[in-house]
């Protein structure tokens, strides 16, 4: 059976055994992107974790299986690392004590689904606007 | 004209029959492609900035290494946590001076398609739809290029923590599991199948943990909680895929 392999750049050894070195291996499947797309989720201006507040939003994917997500969390000028179930947590506005934004981040086999909270004392000042990225690559987690 | 579609089938598969998600590779897609990797020490006040200058927010991906030499992502951070724009990564670590391994890639945050670097390069490269492989210079033009690679997939694995709580309510379990690779993989892990979601938890003022750590041997998964938090019995699912490209 032919196999096909490409080195990455500054790699030599085409019979190599670690296939880190190799851009493609036909033997292994490359990480493909299914879709990349994004949502805004809107957290009200007033919010606080005292009164159980939040905002969700989610995306379609249709995918039919639970894939292997990207998430990112854009606000500001920043894009936030997230990644899961993992919660990137950011500093907003606030109209007294510190308050930040808190996510939770899942996928089933249709859609992602995003939670945003506030977290801390405080009081969110004005409407906040976040936009969650994803990259949803084509293999199944589960 | 329709652009050609070049795919690759595993071994023993078809590239012409099997479903898109089992080939090797499939031209019709876009992938992560790796601009760089990179391993950092963060400084004394537990900051690390990489300067990238892409001039836009590219996708990005982080490890942490911990005391023990394994490595392990923040499944929850702090207030900021790692974020970019359009010239630096900010990554606030655990530890003061602690590696922090990186992997930028070429891709944007928003997937666009932009223009004005100058960063392609590998011998097989695959532009998107309406630009020509052989003039374009900006990697968010193509789909694949094989300079930096793209990431590979070992295998997917799922690991089931169950909870065992001791006599004074606490609880602290893991399960490991032994990847043969000899060295540290790049790993992502999912966590599904939690009985109260995670963020009901948190507002409960009820606390617990979950992480994940690999090294050259075993990935190993964990839950630890505070007193009485849970019951015992509960089980953590948590979902990885183990790539072939290293951290370490």
């Amino acid at each position: 059976m032919a196999v096909i392999k490409i080195l990455k750049d500054g790699e030599t050894d085409i019979e190599s055994t670690d296939i880190s070195k190799f851009a493609l291996h036909s033997d292994y499947k490359c990480q493909k992107i299914a879709l990349a797309t994004y949502v805004n989720i809107v957290l009200p201006d007033g919010s606080n974790w005292f009164d159980g507040d939040f905002a969700e939003g989610v995306i379609n994917h249709n995918l039919g299986y639970i894939p292997i997500f990207f998430p990112f969390v854009e606000y500001g000028s920043k894009g936030y690392e997230a990644t899961g179930n993992a919660n990137p947590q950011i500093e907003l506005p606030t109209k007294d004590d510190p308050v930040g934004a808190a996510f939770d981040i899942w996928a089933d086999d249709t859609q992602l689904h995003i939670t945003v909270w506030p977290t801390g004392l405080g009081t969110v000042n004005g409407n906040q606007t976040f936009v969650i990225r994803c990259f949803f690559i084509e293999d199944e987690i589960i | 004209m329709t652009a050609p579609i070049f795919k690759i089938a595993k071994r023993g598969g078809d590239a012409l029959t099997d479903a898109q998600k089992d080939l090797a590779f499939d031209s019709s897609l876009d992938y992560m492609i790796i601009l760089e990797e990179r391993t950092d020490t963060s400084d004394g006040s537990n900051n690390l900035q990489i300067t990238h200058s892409l001039g836009y927010i590219p996708a990005f991906y982080t490890f942490f290494e911990a005391a023990d030499g394994s490595w392990y992502r923040q499944i929850e951070t702090g207030l900021g946590g790692s974020y970019a724009d359009s010239t630096k990564i900010y990554i606030q670590t655990d530890e003061p001076n602690q590696r922090v391994r990186t992997v930028i890639f070429a891709n944007s945050q928003d997937n666009s398609v932009g223009s004005g670097r100058n960063n392609a390069s590998g011998k097989l490269r695959v532009a998107k739809p309406g630009y020509d492989a052989e003039t374009e210079t900006d990697l968010r033009r193509f789909r694949f290029a094989s300079g930096g690679g793209v990431f590979k997939i070992k295998e997917n694995r799922e690991m089931v923590v169950t909870v065992n709580v001791d006599g004074s309510g606490y609880s602290d379990d893991q399960v490991q599991y032994a990847h043969g690779l000899g060295y540290t993989p790049q790993v992502y892990v999912f966590l599904g199948g939690v009985q109260i979601p995670i963020f009901q938890f948190i507002a409960a003022g009820m606390s617990y943990s979950v992480d994940f750590t690999v090294d050259d041997t075993y990935l190993t998964v964990r839950v630890q909680s505070g007193e009485y938090v849970f019951e015992g019995g509960e089980e953590f699912v948590f979902n990885a895929q183990i790539l072939l490209d290293k951290i370490d």
